[in-house]
């Protein structure tokens, strides 16, 4: 059947009514993580299986258990008290006979005082019509309700045609011997040969009991024959012991073998998460110390207003007044100091005079109160009585050098001296100035080297940003975490040790094996050698016959599985060259090698069945993809890619743009209907546009989705509906 | 598979040629209905239809001991 | 010395909010000083109005500062430096005081302008870093 179309009504982010038409050929639902592309899948899945996926938990969920998450937070916000009802509806078209299905889930819930109440049950209702009639009848008989589910998608193609991308690793887990089983018989149904083979086998047990009868009774020497018993019975319990501890040690192996392998393959991934995570640690050190230092400065800064006085910006003025001011003052105050030496050099100049009328050594005063309390002369040793004009002259002498020495200090006098503060002031303000003068420059580098500091803040965290998403990137795709990654190697190496052991054990126990197997055949022959007569030709033959025909049994179901692992291996590397088209770097082939669990695991070689390298998880999932691809399109006598639509959001980032586009050109032609969701188109526009012009992709109907809020503001979900743009 | 197919597939193990059950050529093209005297050919078409047919392990092995004993 | 009055308290919330622009009380004293005098923007406090104490002025820091409010005081006062010289120690006394009152008259100012620019632009001292810095241009 083809899906002619899909209406999603108040479910999960998709409120109020929403409706995407799909033609034959490849639908894509573009929009980037979070966009509604999963839900677009689970919306698909819940209508015809009544679940979804939840990525957290990584597990299936019914609507039992998912209840309110079911219904749209923006019809639960916007609704009055009363019925909501959330409903997908599917539009199929069979088209061998002319009509249509539809295929309708419905989730009623009850709003009442501002509660919202669902329903415990979802309701599923499937009507069939005839296009050219416009009623449609509804479907209720159950039988015929599940005929139709199967015609929609048969259960055991369902893993391979309706897949999430995360789901890919483990759809085909090339390790669990089931998996493959599961997938050989998809492709061809095996398990008959499995079911023959156990028939075989115990056929072969029982005629081996009955003939070990047979010659015991024909017994001649019943003690011997009763000893021998005994000891067969232990020799066939000690080989019954061995084979269990053989299957189990080849279980053990296989799964350390597989380990190994799959180890190995993670080793690039881990190797890269590694040195991603070193480099995440070093940049969070580098942000941390940067952040300190800008913290530092942040508040150095305003320390930087008084100590490095910002605070005076602009203010020269007050220093220009002051020192106009104190010019004045040192004006004045030098003016006075001429004024008083002039003064003093005047009474000096007197005093000279003065001293000229004495000789030159002139007295001391001292020496001349002498003289006039002599009242002589004693220079030129005349009389010079009190009084009289010679004593008068000398004492006008000396009075006239008191009064200069008095004078001068007198004119001196004031009450305060400021003038060491004053000039201090001044001094401090002509220091300031200076000051003042780079003060703008000064804040220029100061902010300069914060807005570097800054700078390389956000680009440190960036790049931090950019570490960290690849990492996370890494690690979901690859399922190492950067902690497992670290011990990658240790755990290698001790796996090869388990390993060691198991084929160590293995060996013994083989060896043992064939040593009882041997004591086994001579106790047999013993007690044939005890019999009177032959055994009956019937029992002989029987006997071959059926140990003839387990051997057969067991070869012959081995073979047809050998072929049919060939015949997928070869059509997935059909579809894995056709993918890989025009891509030169990695070539080889797929092979699904044996391994001594009796799984398969696939290698990619070269032609001379040479490993060509290491699988990382983008080679992985491609080959997985390519064999998920095999398994349907190599089922014989089928038309299953023609009946069936493969509807999937396989994670194509993994492998890049050139092998998206050969993935897209293979899936659309391999299927004659199929629904991509793919964010891989979102960002990259001129992938888009390849994809809408490539003449080699059988194009359907293209979608972009897009959230009506951005990812920022998504804790708000009352408001959250999902706008749907068709681009063709 | 129809039995045919399945019947083929054995038919088509070197075992059979080995012991001498049948001769080369004979097998691959074989019909259901062929070989009807051959006791390995019918040993195994009676373990493709049990199995196919659903039947239990206990009714099988009654039945290919009818088949292959030969009490006096 | 006292800080200046009501004019200077409304300023005061938004000043401790911030507390890591100024870390000491008579920080943002001397800020609104010097702002006040750069814009030559006294304003008279009315007598019996409120006034805060805090530490004497001696023991502001950084001291340069200090001692440029100081000049600048002198600067934009009327008192005559050889005057002052000459006046016995009480006048002195006096026109000292009248310092710290041009003191009080221009932070005072200073505040008001801070005041007034929060009044214009509520959100200038919230959401400006470099809000204080940015007042001097």
């Amino acid at each position: 059947m083809i899906i002619e179309s899909i209406e999603i009504n108040n479910f999960m982010c998709y409120s109020g009514n929403n409706r995407f038409d799909f033609t034959e050929g490849m639908n894509v639902i573009i929009g980037d993580n979070g966009y509604g592309k999963s839900k677009l899948y689970d919306a698909f899945y819940w209508a015809m299986y009544d679940q979804c996926f939840d990525t957290n938990e990584k597990q299936w969920k019914s609507t039992r258990f998912l209840g309110k998450a079911l219904i749209s937070d923006k019809a639960i916000t916007e609704s009055e008290d009363g019925l909501i009802r959330t409903s997908v509806r599917m539009t199929l078209k069979d088209t061998d006979k002319d009509r249509q299905y539809i295929v309708e889930r419905i989730l009623k819930a009850e709003k009442r005082e501002g509660e919202v109440i669902p329903d415990n049950e979802s309701i599923q209702e499937i009507t069939f019509r005839k296009i050219s009639g416009m009623t449609g009848k509804l479907i209720t008989n159950p039988e015929e309700i599940e005929r139709i589910k199967r015609k929609v998608l048969p259960e055991n193609i369902r893993p391979y045609m309706w897949f999430q991308g995360e789901q890919v690793e483990s759809i085909i887990d090339f390790g669990e011997s089931d998996s493959l089983s599961r997938a050989i018989n998809v492709l061809s149904n095996i398990s008959r040969f499995d079911e023959v083979k156990i028939v075989a086998d115990a056929w072969a047990k029982s005629v081996g009991e009955q003939y070990h009868r047979k010659v015991k009774a024909l017994s001649t020497d019943r003690d011997k024959s009763d000893k021998l018993e005994v000891n067969r019975n232990e020799i066939v319990a000690r080989i019954g012991l061995l084979e269990n501890d053989i299957k189990q040690c080849k279980e053990n192996l296989g799964y350390a073998e597989e380990e190994a392998d799959k180890l190995v393959n993670k080793q690039e991934d881990a190797t890269r998460i590694r040195e991603l995570d070193v480099s995440r640690k070093s940049l969070e050190k580098q942000l941390e110390e940067i952040e300190e230092e800008l913290r530092y400065e942040r508040i150095d800064l305003h320390k930087k207003m008084f100590t490095n006085r910002w605070v005076l910006k602009g203010s020269e003025g007050l220093v220009k007044l002051f020192n106009e001011k104190y010019g004045n003052y040192q004006d004045e105050k030098l003016s006075k100091r001429a004024e008083a030496k002039a003064k003093s050099d005047a009474e000096n100049k007197v005093l000279k005079e003065l001293q000229t009328r004495l000789p030159i050594n002139v007295p001391e005063p001292v020496f001349v109160e002498k003289m006039l309390d002599q009242g002589k002369c004693l220079v030129c040793d005349r009389e010079a009585k009190e009084g009289s004009e010679a004593w008068n002259s000398i004492k006008q002498l000396l009075d006239r050098t008191q009064e200069v020495s008095q004078g001068g200090e007198e004119k001196d006098q004031i009450i305060n001296d400021f003038e060491s503060d004053f000039r201090r002031l001044s001094q401090h303000g002509y220091a300031m100035e200076q000051d003042i003068g780079r003060i703008d420059e000064n804040i220029v580098k100061t902010f300069t080297r914060l807005d570097r500091l800054d700078k390389k803040r956000r680009s440190t965290r960036d790049q931090l940003d950019t570490v960290q998403k690849e990492i996370s990137n890494l690690v979901t795709e690859s399922s190492i975490n950067p902690e497992r990654a670290r011990h990658l190697l240790s755990e290698l190496l001790a796996n090869n040790d388990h390993a060691l052991r198991f084929r160590g054990n293995l060996t013994r126990f083989e060896v043992e094996l064939e040593r009882k197997q041997k004591e086994l055949e001579k106790i047999d022959k013993d007690l044939g050698e005890l019999i009177s007569e032959d055994l009956p030709s019937w029992l002989e033959e029987k006997k071959k016959l059926l140990l003839d025909f387990k051997e057969i049994a067991h070869s012959t179901r081995d073979r047809v599985f050998k072929k049919l692992v060939k015949q997928l291996e070869d059509e997935a590397n059909n579809h894995y060259h056709e993918m890989m088209q025009g891509n030169l770097s990695a070539k080889g082939i797929i092979k699904l090698v044996e391994s001594t669990k009796g799984n398969y695991m696939p290698r990619l070689v070269d032609q001379n069945e040479n490993p060509l390298m290491q699988l990382n998880t983008g080679n992985i999932i491609l080959i997985k993809l390519a064999t998920i691809m095999a398994i349907i399109s190599a089922r014989q006598g089928s038309r299953d890619t023609d009946l069936y639509t493969l509807i999937t959001d396989a994670p194509m980032s993994v492998f890049g743009e050139d092998y998206t586009i050969g993935f897209c050109k293979t899936v659309s032609k391999v299927y004659r209907q199929s629904i991509i969701m793919s964010k891989e188109f979102y960002k990259n526009e001129a992938l888009r546009r390849q994809l809408l012009n490539d003449t080699d992709i059988n194009l359907g109907k293209v979608y972009m989705i897009t959230p009506s809020i951005s990812e920022n503001e998504r804790s708000n979900r009352n408001s959250l509906q999902t706008l749907i743009k068709a681009l063709n | 598979m129809t039995r045919e197919q399945i019947l083929r597939l054995y038919l088509d193990d070197d075992k059979l040629i080995d012991e001498g059950y049948l001769r080369e050529g004979e097998g691959n093209q074989a019909a259901w209905s062929d070989h009807l005297n051959n006791k390995m050919v019918t040993v195994i078409k009676d373990a493709i239809e049990g199995v196919v047919g659903g039947e239990s392990q206990a009714l099988m092995t009654r039945k290919i001991n009818k088949y292959l004993d030969r009490n006096l | 010395m006292e800080q200046g009055g009501r004019l200077g308290t409304a300023t005061e919330s938004s000043s401790w909010e911030q507390g890591k622009y100024f870390t000491r009380r008579y920080e943002i004293y001397m800020y609104a000083a010097l702002l006040g005098l750069k814009n030559d923007y006294p304003i008279k406090i009315p007598k019996g109005t409120n006034k805060r104490k805090f530490i004497e002025m001696q023991s502001w820091q950084p001291s340069e500062i200090t001692d440029y409010i100081v000049m600048a005081l002198f600067a934009v006062s009327d008192v005559d430096l050889s005057a002052l010289e000459n006046m016995e120690t009480d006048e002195v006394e006096k026109e000292l005081t009248k310092l710290r009152g041009l003191l009080e008259e221009y932070a005072n100012g200073g505040f008001d302008l801070i005041r007034s620019k929060k009044e214009d632009d509520p959100s200038y001292f919230n959401e400006n870093e470099n809000c204080f810095l940015d007042l001097l241009d």
